[in-house]
């Protein structure tokens, strides 16, 4: 299938990329510094290893997400070597979804990658399969689609620098979706909480797809839960990715 | 093959630049046929809007009106694209691929079953001269490689129209001779082609048709000879050695102002008459005759005839 | 020039260098450092500082417990008060409610300062916030115990701790002897009794008889 060749491209593009390959060692770097840090505590050594582990492989997750997705369609325009693709018999659409299956594709790669690390280590630290690591680590998989589908939808449109900024700025947003609610909640009245549930309901909630919190407690995260989050997260992705196509499809290539 | 392979009707393209989004026309109201099996060519100065022409034609951009039709689709459609072969201008790859991988890349975008590809990039290879640099990564390319591998992909899927825009510029004369040839011998195997370019003589050799492009509108549209005249329309005659009375005399036999320059003479005049009447008339008079060389026409001359043509 | 230039960098890097290690070491002569004074001055109110860790609380609550853990350590040989030690605790544990070591270890540096308030504080805020774990009323009932010797109230919370699932097998023979100590003797012979017919220890058995017995006793001297 042609979109499946564009993935794949994308895949091997990014794979020769040396940034990704800092960025993969930075998070193994932190993964295993979690483990400095912990000796740093008295109670909690295995929390803080399993907090910051997670927390590493989103932040880098993140940045990979970002910074190669803002890129993905614009560097194509930019160096002009857009022009031999799209006069390939290909829909615009198959371009688009390839570029972001092979973007998607590398994360995958990495993720499971920095979660294997983390795995280890955990598992080490307590001597035992620590794999209700696991839950979380996927969760986290699922918001990076999320930012990747953000990051991609800009890039149709926007130079990368713009496209990173916006798409970080809603990261952040979309991390404090439940703090900005309940400051409404809080302080706002009836036409400002109106707003503020109409801008909640439009945002990417990603910290709905957090629940390492829980996990490195050890509390169970009740599989309704965990699917419900899942799924939010791939509908949300699914309709970003429908703009973009539309974005696409209408798109002068100058 | 039959028919008309190119249709553009009324093509008109705006773009909206500046801070305030002015609307800007860089093509106005275009409307050309080229019929199958033809070489077309595409004449026009840098910013005359020959690549929107192409980019329209290809379905990179969308007309503000009019319509562009290929091989009796709408241009851009993913059928019409299964058909033709598109080159640009300067182009640039994927420069972590390595040629072999490019043209493989390029042809499971065009649906061709593996074995098939692998066959088809050895022998483009092959045919662009590059046999040897299948396996070096494009950004070790040169500018004239990057133009071949730029052609062998235009070619991957062995297309009936092919487009090329600018399809000479960054090679050398030996590179230019190649693709000329290459483009003769494609129109052998019933293809048709249409390419862009600002140099005349490019123009002369391959072209059946030409159509030339000024400050985005169609100037003038037909075959090599009736467009850009024959060569001998004016001549340039430098002489030397010519007593004042014999100079002036041939000077007011040319068709434009002559130029001095020392003891030299330089005089244009028009036709193969004029020619032998000057000739004989600077030997009798004990003059030299250092140079004789043909003027080809400007793209400016033949726009500005087209124009006194027209008024006339 | 050629070989010259190196040199004059080098030159440079060497005077600079040990420039700049110089005016540092004189920099902190002016501000002790962290490890050596006990100041984290800035704490924010935990609500308002929730929102900027942007989700990933706990971790922040981590990196607050480990500054408290150093905080306590660090100031301990200088055997002062703490004074920033409750807020440090009541900080982290804000930011996550569930951080169960937090509380624990937190309310036993503050009653190692003598801090019996704000332990108390820290420990129910534990409790009300972890209702299911045995290990928080259990450090409270320990606290009052052995640092405030209020037996009544130490009976309480052992007494909750004890009613929690997986607390530690040795909560009900503390539960028996304070309930003696409090003056609960039937009370105090009934929970023996249950253990000894529940349990299959040979020595928790032993105990049990022994304490029955005394018990016993002392019921029928009145």
């Amino acid at each position: 299938m042609r979109t499946a060749a564009i993935a794949f491209n994308t895949f091997r593009e990014a794979i020769r990329d040396r940034i990704l390959y800092s960025l993969l060692v930075f998070a193994l770097a932190m993964i295993g510094g979690s483990l400095i840090l912990s000796m740093l505590s008295v109670g909690g050594e295995v929390k803080i290893i399993k907090d910051l582990g997670l927390a590493a492989i989103g932040l880098v997750g993140i940045l990979i997400a970002v910074f190669i997705g803002v890129g993905l369609v614009h560097k194509e325009i930019e160096r002009r070597t857009l022009y031999t693709i799209i006069t390939k018999p290909i829909r615009r659409s198959d371009f688009i979804l390839g570029k972001f299956l092979g973007l998607a594709l590398t994360l995958a790669v990495n993720v499971a990658i920095m979660g294997a690390g983390l795995l280890l280590l955990a598992s080490a630290m307590e001597a035992r399969l620590a794999w209700e690591l696991l839950l979380p680590v996927a969760l986290t998989f699922v918001k990076l689609m999320v930012v990747t589908a953000i990051a991609v939808l800009f890039s149709t449109f926007s130079t990368p620098t713009l496209s990173a900024i916006f798409t970080l700025a809603l990261v952040v947003v979309g991390s404090l979706a439940e703090d900005l609610k309940l400051f409404a909640v809080t302080f706002g009245g009836p036409l400002l909480q109106g707003v503020v549930e109409a801008v909640y309901l439009i945002l990417p909630n990603l910290a709905s797809l957090d629940v390492g919190g829980a996990v490195a407690h050890g509390r169970p995260v009740p599989a309704a839960v965990a699917g419900l989050a899942a799924a939010y997260g791939l509908t949300y992705m699914v309709a970003l990715l429908a703009v973009a196509v539309w974005v696409f499809q209408y798109r002068d290539f100058k | 093959m039959s028919g008309i392979a190119i249709r553009a009707e009324g093509l008109t393209k705006d773009y909206r630049t500046g801070f305030w989004r002015r609307r800007v026309r860089v093509l106005h109201d275009l409307s050309l046929e080229v019929q199958a099996g033809e070489v077309f060519g595409f004449l026009g100065p840098n910013g005359a809007g020959k690549t929107t022409t192409l980019k329209l034609l290809t379905g990179l951009i969308h007309p503000t009106s009019g319509s562009a039709v290929v091989l009796g689709k709408p241009a851009g459609s993913v059928g019409v694209k299964a058909r033709i072969g598109f080159l640009p201008e300067n182009p640039s790859f994927y420069d972590y691929l390595t040629g072999a991988e490019f043209l493989d890349y390029c042809g499971a975008l065009a649906g061709l079953p593996r074995t098939v590809r692998r066959e088809r990039v050895r022998a483009l290879l092959e045919r662009v001269g590059l046999s040897g640099q299948g396996a070096l990564q494009l950004r070790k390319y040169s500018k004239g490689m990057l133009q071949r591998i730029g052609l062998a992909q235009a070619l991957i899927n062995e297309p009936e129209v092919i487009f090329l825009d600018e399809p000479m510029s960054g090679l050398d004369p030996i590179g230019r001779k190649e693709v000329r040839d290459l483009i003769l011998r494609l129109r052998e195997q019933g293809r048709t082609i249409f390419f862009s370019t600002h140099i005349i003589p490019d123009v002369e050799v391959v072209c059946d048709r030409v159509g030339i492009i000024l400050a985005g509108r169609l100037a003038a549209v037909g075959r090599v000879e009736e467009l850009l005249g024959s060569p001998l329309e004016q001549i340039e005659v430098t002489a030397s050695n010519l007593p004042p009375e014999a100079a002036a005399a041939l000077a007011a036999r040319g068709v434009a102002p002559p130029v001095r320059s020392g003891d030299r003479i330089l005089v244009t005049v028009k036709g193969e008459e004029d020619l032998g009447q000057v000739l004989r008339a600077i030997l009798q008079a004990g003059g030299r005759v250092h140079s004789v060389v043909p003027h080809r026409r400007t793209l400016e001359e033949v726009f500005l005839a087209r124009v006194r043509e027209g008024s006339r | 020039m050629t070989t010259r230039f190196p040199t004059a960098c080098l030159c440079v890097l060497l005077v600079a260098g040990a420039a700049a290690a110089g005016l540092l070491r004189g920099l902190e002569g002016f501000r002790p450092t962290l490890a050596a004074g006990p100041e984290p001055p800035w704490l924010p109110p935990a609500g308002a500082v929730r929102p900027l860790f942007l989700g990933y609380n706990a971790l922040a609550a981590d990196l607050f417990w480990i500054r408290t853990v150093q905080y306590f350590g660090g100031t301990r040989q200088t055997d002062r008060r703490y004074p920033h030690l409750y807020r440090l605790v009541d900080l982290t544990t804000s930011l996550d409610p569930h951080f169960v070591d937090a509380y624990q270890l937190g309310g036993l540096f503050l009653s190692l300062g003598r801090a019996y308030p704000e332990a108390i504080a820290i420990y129910r805020k534990g409790i009300e916030h972890n209702p299911d774990r045995w290990e928080l009323p259990y450090d409270l009932g320990r606290m009052y115990f052995l640092d405030l010797g209020d037996i009544p109230l130490a009976l309480e919370w052992f007494e909750r701790a004890n009613a929690l699932p997986g607390h530690g097998h040795y909560v009900p023979r503390l539960v028996a002897r304070l309930r003696a100590r409090a003056g609960l003797i039937e009370a105090a012979l009934e929970m023996w009794e249950r253990m000894l017919e529940t349990t299959d220890n040979e020595w928790v058995r032993e105990t049990a008889r022994k304490e029955i017995e005394k018990l016993r006793k002392q019921l029928r001297t009145g």
